[in-house]
Parts: C-alpha cells; sequence; structure tokens
C-alpha cells in the first residue's frame, strides 16, 4: 500500500466516521471527526511541501554543480588554452633567443680561436730563436691586438651566457601555468564524475570506441614521451630504435 | 649538398639547421610541413631530407610515402627526427623505406652518427 492509498484509507475512514456520528445523533463526535479530518488534511499538506522543499534544494544543487561544469567548459577551459598556447610561445621565444646568442658568439670565439693559435706557433719559434728581429716586432704588435680583441670578446661572451641564462626564465612561469591547468582538469574530471552519478548515465563501451575511431590520425600519434607515463609499445630511446631498425634489416 | 629541414616547430627547424651546420652542411632550406616541402623536393636540387613526424597538414610519414611514390625523387635519402617513439611506427616508417630513424630529443652525436650512416650506404 503506498502513501496515497494510505492517506485515502485515512480520510475514507474519518468521513464514514462522520457519517455514522451525525446519523446517531452524536454532532460533538462528528464535529470532533470533521477537525481531526482537517488536521489530518493540514499534516498531509505540510508533508508535501517538505517533499517540494527537498526537490527544491537538490534541484539547486545540481544547478550549482551544472553551473560549475559550465564555468569551466565556458571560461576555464577556452582559458587554459590560451594559457597552453602562451607557454608554447614563451618556449619557443626563449629558444630563439638562445639560440641567436648562440649564433652570434660562435664566429666570435672561431676568431679568437684561430688569432691564438697563430700568435702560439709565432710564439713557439720565437722561443726556438728562429726569428728575424723585424718578425718579432710584427709579433709583439699581433700580440697586443690579440689581447685586445681577447679582452672585448671576453666581455661580449660573458654578456651572451648572462643573456641565455636569462632566457630559461620562462620555466618558472611555464611551470605554474601548466600546474594550473593539470587542477583545472581534476576539477573538471570530479565534475564529470559528478555529473554521471548524478544523472545515472552509463558510459557505453561500444560508443565510446567509436568516438576513438573518428579521432583524426593526428591525434592518434602518441607524442613525446612523459617520464612516469608507461605508454605501451613504446621503445624507451635511440638505442632501442637502432635495435629494431637493425632486426629490420637496416 | 643541399638539404631541406622540415618540422612545424621553428625552434627545432633552427636547432636541426645549427647542428647540420656544425657538421659542415651549410645548404639548408626550411619547409613547415609536408604540403610545403613536396613541391619544393619536386623542383629539384636537394640531396637529403630531414622530416619530423607529427605536423598539421601532411605528416612526415605522408611526405615520405610521396617522395618515394615520385620516380624523380623516390631515391632521396630521407632521416626521420620524432618524438614518436611506438615500434609499430618505427616498423611503418621503415617500411614506407626511411634511410634513418631519431628520436626527440636527441644530441649532437646522434645526428652527425645517422647522417654518416646514411651517406655511407648511399654512397656505397
Amino acid at each position: 500500500m503506498d502513501d496515497n492509498e494510505l492517506i485515502a484509507e485515512s480520510y475514507l475512514e474519518k468521513a464514514r466516521g462522520i457519517i455514522t456520528e451525525v446519523e446517531a445523533g452524536n454532532f460533538e463526535a462528528a464535529d470532533k471527526l470533521v477537525e481531526d479530518l482537517s488536521r489530518f488534511r493540514d499534516k498531509s499538506l505540510f508533508q508535501e511541501l517538505g517533499k517540494l522543499t527537498r526537490e527544491f534544494h537538490d534541484s539547486l544543487n545540481s544547478f550549482r554543480l551544472d553551473a560549475r561544469l559550465a564555468e569551466l567548459t565556458d571560461i576555464e577551459i577556452p582559458d587554459a588554452r590560451e594559457r597552453l598556447q602562451h607557454v608554447i610561445n614563451m618556449t619557443e621565444q626563449s629558444a630563439h633567443k638562445t639560440m641567436g646568442v648562440i649564433e652570434d658568439l660562435l664566429p666570435l670565439c672561431e676568431d679568437l680561436d684561430k688569432q691564438g693559435g697563430d700568435i702560439l706557433e709565432l710564439w713557439r719559434r720565437f722561443m726556438k730563436r728562429d726569428m728575424e728581429p723585424q718578425e718579432f716586432r710584427d709579433l709583439c704588435k699581433e700580440i697586443e691586438a690579440f689581447l685586445g680583441d681577447q679582452h672585448g670578446g671576453t666581455v661580449k661572451i660573458r654578456g651572451g651566457l648572462n643573456d641565455i641564462m636569462m632566457a630559461q626564465d620562462f620555466q618558472d612561469i611555464t611551470g605554474q601555468i601548466i600546474s594550473r591547468v593539470i587542477t583545472l582538469v581534476s576539477d573538471l574530471e570530479v565534475s564529470l564524475v559528478k555529473l554521471i552519478r548524478e544523472g545515472g548515465a552509463i558510459m557505453d563501451e561500444a560508443q565510446a570506441g567509436s568516438t576513438r575511431k573518428e579521432q583524426d590520425e593526428r591525434a592518434k600519434l602518441d607524442g613525446p614521451q612523459v617520464p612516469g607515463i608507461d605508454s605501451e609499445g613504446a621503445v624507451s630511446g635511440q638505442d632501442e630504435v637502432d635495435d629494431l631498425l637493425s632486426s629490420l634489416g637496416f | 649538398m643541399k638539404i631541406l629541414i622540415v618540422d612545424d616547430f621553428s625552434t627545432m627547424r633552427r636547432i636541426i639547421k645549427n647542428l647540420l651546420r656544425d657538421l659542415g652542411f651549410n645548404n639548408t632550406a626550411e619547409a613547415d610541413d609536408g604540403q610545403t616541402a613536396l613541391p619544393m623536393l619536386q623542383a629539384g636540387g636537394y640531396d637529403f631530407l630531414v622530416t619530423d613526424w607529427n605536423m598539421p597538414g601532411m605528416t612526415g610519414i605522408d611526405l615520405l610515402k610521396a617522395v618515394r611514390a615520385d620516380e624523380k625523387i623516390a631515391t632521396l635519402p630521407v632521416l626521420m627526427v620524432t618524438a614518436e617513439q611506438k615500434r609499430e611506427q618505427i616498423v611503418e616508417a621503415a617500411q614506407a623505406g626511411v634511410n634513418g630513424y631519431v628520436v626527440k630529443p636527441f644530441t649532437a652525436e646522434v645526428l652527425r652518427e645517422k647522417i654518416d650512416k646514411i651517406f655511407e650506404r648511399v654512397d656505397a
């Protein structure tokens, strides 16, 4: 017997009681029964109201959950996409800056190396007393010019090394950005799991499989291997690549 | 010796370009995916191709297959430099006719070694 049947039964019982008492002429008892009946009606009204309030509260809660999901998808995911794009840009800039300095400094190093080598050769001849006085005078001038070049060059190299060091400052910022995106992804996961639980949705394995197949060819690629995350069927480095290729006759 | 470097990341192209210059190869050109690279190769004048795998437009493996299918450039030596490390992918590249396979991150030594090996074989 459900709630409604119980209520109907009580109403009927009381209504029959009223008829019986009125027919018997017991108006006082009939009045009391009418009062009971109205009290009973108030009670079930309050119960119904309570139920509605609970439902409303639950709806509000699930709405809040949906609002969090909406916030995640509307604001935070696009935001995260931008932040990750920013990470790409920053790391790209840093790599270019570093390589720019290296490209500037390498010719300078090669030049100093060559000058030093030439002077060393002449100096060794001088030490063996295999040198004319005029040649020695020229050597002295070369040495003086070289020392000047070397001093200037060293200052430049030191500046460049500092620039390279400073170009690594992206790591701190990109590390923070990536950490925040990791947190966001975790939040999204929690919200989705809650939503699935609340909605009672059941993940259809077959459906999941077909969605996976729809991914484009590029997305199927694994990309760089991340330490600590095992990827099935991946080699662990160049040595294994070489072994595999030589087993194929390379 | 003219070399075409194909990678969607400009920094990686720059690293490879600098490493190749260090190895004595000064004549290099760059492309950011297979679609841009293929007409450059078909126009002729290239002796060696260094390509990434995962690129938008046309991937490195499709570029390799297109090169091998075009009789004018079918014998061009190709070195794959990629972060893809799945066995099945390495086997696929080998079957498509790649001459060398280097996984990222790589060292200058590894690149030098693979290039030397490719030219030893090509010259033999």
